[in-house]
């Protein structure tokens, strides 16, 4: 395990830059749970100041330090896009591979539910339903109606993977070998739906996150729990751009820049060193 | 007690489609009786599409939609009652796989995964059969046996792709023959193979089967194969077997027209002569001609041979032979 992690730190520069943004992301978290202030709490500071030595990502409009308020927006986000993402997963994995494995009236009937869950227009109906229940809503239960809501491409793109391993001389082996399905699956399926999985993972991540941004700038959130996507509607309704404080929309939408673009880059390392065929393509055999 | 090991009666299968109101069988097995005796390597051969492996299938009692059994019996005799394939529970299927049946599919460079490591599908595939054992047990026997076909105990810890083709055969042979089963299924196991490789592992499972005293049931349609290590070999054409019998009477005495055909196009040394050829394709399997299977390409048919069955009978050669005109 330390190998892998000093090799892959050595070789790699995506995983080098990932770690640097998980790192980021994780004090980040950390020091929202040592926060001077509430994470709402207005005119604890100067209003409108720029970034500086004091105040690093300068300061809102009504008097909250942006640096403290992102450890709370990014401990909110990030654990509503992991919650979000794991809960779709579950589904997309019991979904995809079972029904690619099982085939037949089994496939037929969840494929049905699989497709009209895709052809859903997703954001009309997040917005209906967070319309509806606002009063209701946390981010957990929005983040379970994410779920519910995403699996469904990524089931299609894992059932398409199974439909093929199925037909391989290995999947009938171990079925000739009486090995039960579930082992069949999850042992010798697995690892070949695994790189994928973890890249629809951060899609799915960075989807319900996207999402929750577009729904919190319309206002459609708990606004007093900070999240990026409620920053930025703060920021949008503090006229931040047009008043000059650049660094109120700044501050979200570089934090969010950065940590994504280390979860991904971060993804595609790891994919690469469990991949076995990487191993194969390093050396300059065929792929 | 007869010396048999396996026999099957009658077997007929089809694969059969239904598809928007439009059905399909296509009748890939017609009508197979088979004697395997134990302690003998026996061999199909066949051309591309004439029912072998499907027939191995079947002997394997390992049978899933589209392909239907629609008559006959496959029967286990290696334990104390014999055994119906196709009456077994899943659960008495479990028990006799692998430990008395093993089945190195088509293609068995592709039996192990790819993204596993060889030890991995050891323990995957046999040990489940093999639970006797410890799993520290478990893995020194794996290590032995392979040791035995000149695998170092390295090979385990790699994934197929680390190895050669030949290494990876014989990591094949060796998961099909871990548990030293009864009967050993080798569908088409050199085909991948050049000539030198082939040699070896023919010679390996040669070997193995001295060794074990088992059975060997090998299809490929390499008569050449054949010739060197089968004892008895089937013909098979078009879904039935058109001559049965010792390998030497099968290449120094054909009974049946097809074989004496497909005997005929094998190059000899010195031989100087034009190889002949039948005319016309194997009959399209969903829709047989009627009487003998082969009677659209015999040279010798007569009228009889369009309109009845033959059955596989014991002719002057010694070899049984499904055919009305061969004596």
């Amino acid at each position: 395990m330390i190998n892998a992690f000093t090799g892959l730190w050595k070789t790699s520069g995506y995983f080098r830059f990932g770690i640097v943004a998980v790192v980021f992301a994780v004090v980040m978290v950390v020091l929202s749970f040592f926060s001077p202030y509430k994470p709402m709490e207005s005119y604890a500071v100067a209003a409108d100041a720029p970034p500086s030595l004091e105040n690093w990502f300068g300061t809102t409009s009504r008097g909250q330090d942006l640096f403290w308020q992102m450890t709370f927006a990014l401990r909110n986000s990030l654990a509503f896009g992991i919650i979000t993402a794991l809960l779709s997963r579950i589904i997309a994995i019991f979904v995809g591979m079972y029904s690619g494995y099982k085939g037949g009236w089994f496939d037929k009937v969840l494929m049905s539910v699989n497709d009209s869950f895709v052809i859903m227009p997703v954001l009309p109906i997040l917005l209906l339903l967070n319309f509806l229940l606002r009063d209701q809503m946390n981010w957990f239960y929005m983040s379970l109606m994410m779920a519910l809501l995403g699996w469904a491409w990524d089931a299609r793109l894992i059932r398409s993977q199974v439909l093929s391993l199925k037909e391989r001389v290995f999947s009938e082996t171990a079925v000739f070998c009486g090995m039960p399905t579930r082992k069949i699956i999850f042992r010798e399926h697995m690892p070949y739906v695994l790189p994928v999985l973890f890249s629809t993972t951060i899609n799915n991540l960075l989807w319900s996150i996207g999402m929750e941004v577009t729904l919190s700038i319309l206002g459609l959130t708990n606004l007093n729990n900070p999240t990026i996507g409620v920053v930025i509607f703060w920021a949008n309704q503090h006229q931040a751009m047009i008043s000059g404080s650049w660094w109120w929309v700044a501050a979200p939408v570089i934090v969010t820049v950065f940590v994504f673009t280390g979860f991904y880059l971060l993804s595609v390392s790891i994919n690469e060193f469990i991949d076995p065929r990487t191993r194969l393509r390093m050396k300059g055999g065929a792929a | 007690m007869s010396d048999l090991i396996l026999q099957t009666k009658g077997l007929r299968a089809s694969y059969i489609t239904h598809l928007y109101g439009i059905d399909r069988e296509v009748k890939v097995v017609d009508g197979v009786d088979l004697s395997i005796k134990k302690n003998e390597f026996f061999g199909i051969a066949g051309e591309s599409g004439c029912g072998k492996t499907t027939l191995l299938k079947l002997i394997a009692g390992f049978c899933k939609p589209p392909l239907q059994v629609q008559a006959g019996s496959v029967e286990f005799l290696g334990l104390k009652e014999p055994m119906s394939l196709f009456e077994a529970t899943e659960a008495e299927l479990y028990k006799i796989r692998w430990r008395n049946i093993s089945y190195i599919m088509q293609g068995s460079m592709n039996v192990l995964n790819p993204v596993r490591k060889i030890f991995k599908s050891f323990e995957d595939f046999a040990y489940p059969h093999m639970l006797e054992l410890t799993p520290a047990g478990f893995k020194q026997r794996v290590i032995e046996h392979l040791g035995n076909l000149r695998l170092s105990k390295e090979v385990l810890e790699t994934y197929p792709h680390e190895l050669s083709g030949g290494m990876r055969q014989r990591v094949t042979i060796g998961l099909a023959t871990l548990c030293s089963p009864e009967i050993i299924i080798a569908d088409e196991p050199t085909t991948a193979l050049d000539v030198v490789v082939q040699r070896e592992t023919l010679g390996l499972i040669k070997r193995i089967q001295k060794e074990l005293a088992n059975t060997i049931i090998l299809v490929t349609h390499d008569l050449a194969v054949h010739a060197n290590v089968s004892d008895r070999i089937a013909i098979m054409y078009a879904g039935t077997i058109v001559e049965e019998g010792k390998t030497t009477d099968i290449f120094d005495r054909p009974a049946h027209p097809y074989t004496q055909h497909l005997i005929r196009s094998l190059p000899r040394l010195g031989d100087k002569e034009k190889k002949g050829y039948l005319k016309g394709a194997p009959p399209n399997l969903a829709d047989p001609p009627p009487g003998c299977r082969f009677h659209p390409r015999c040279p010798l048919a007569v009228d009889r041979c369009r309109v009845e069955v033959p059955k596989l009978e014991l002719k002057k050669s010694g070899t049984m032979a499904a055919c009305f005109l061969a004596e």
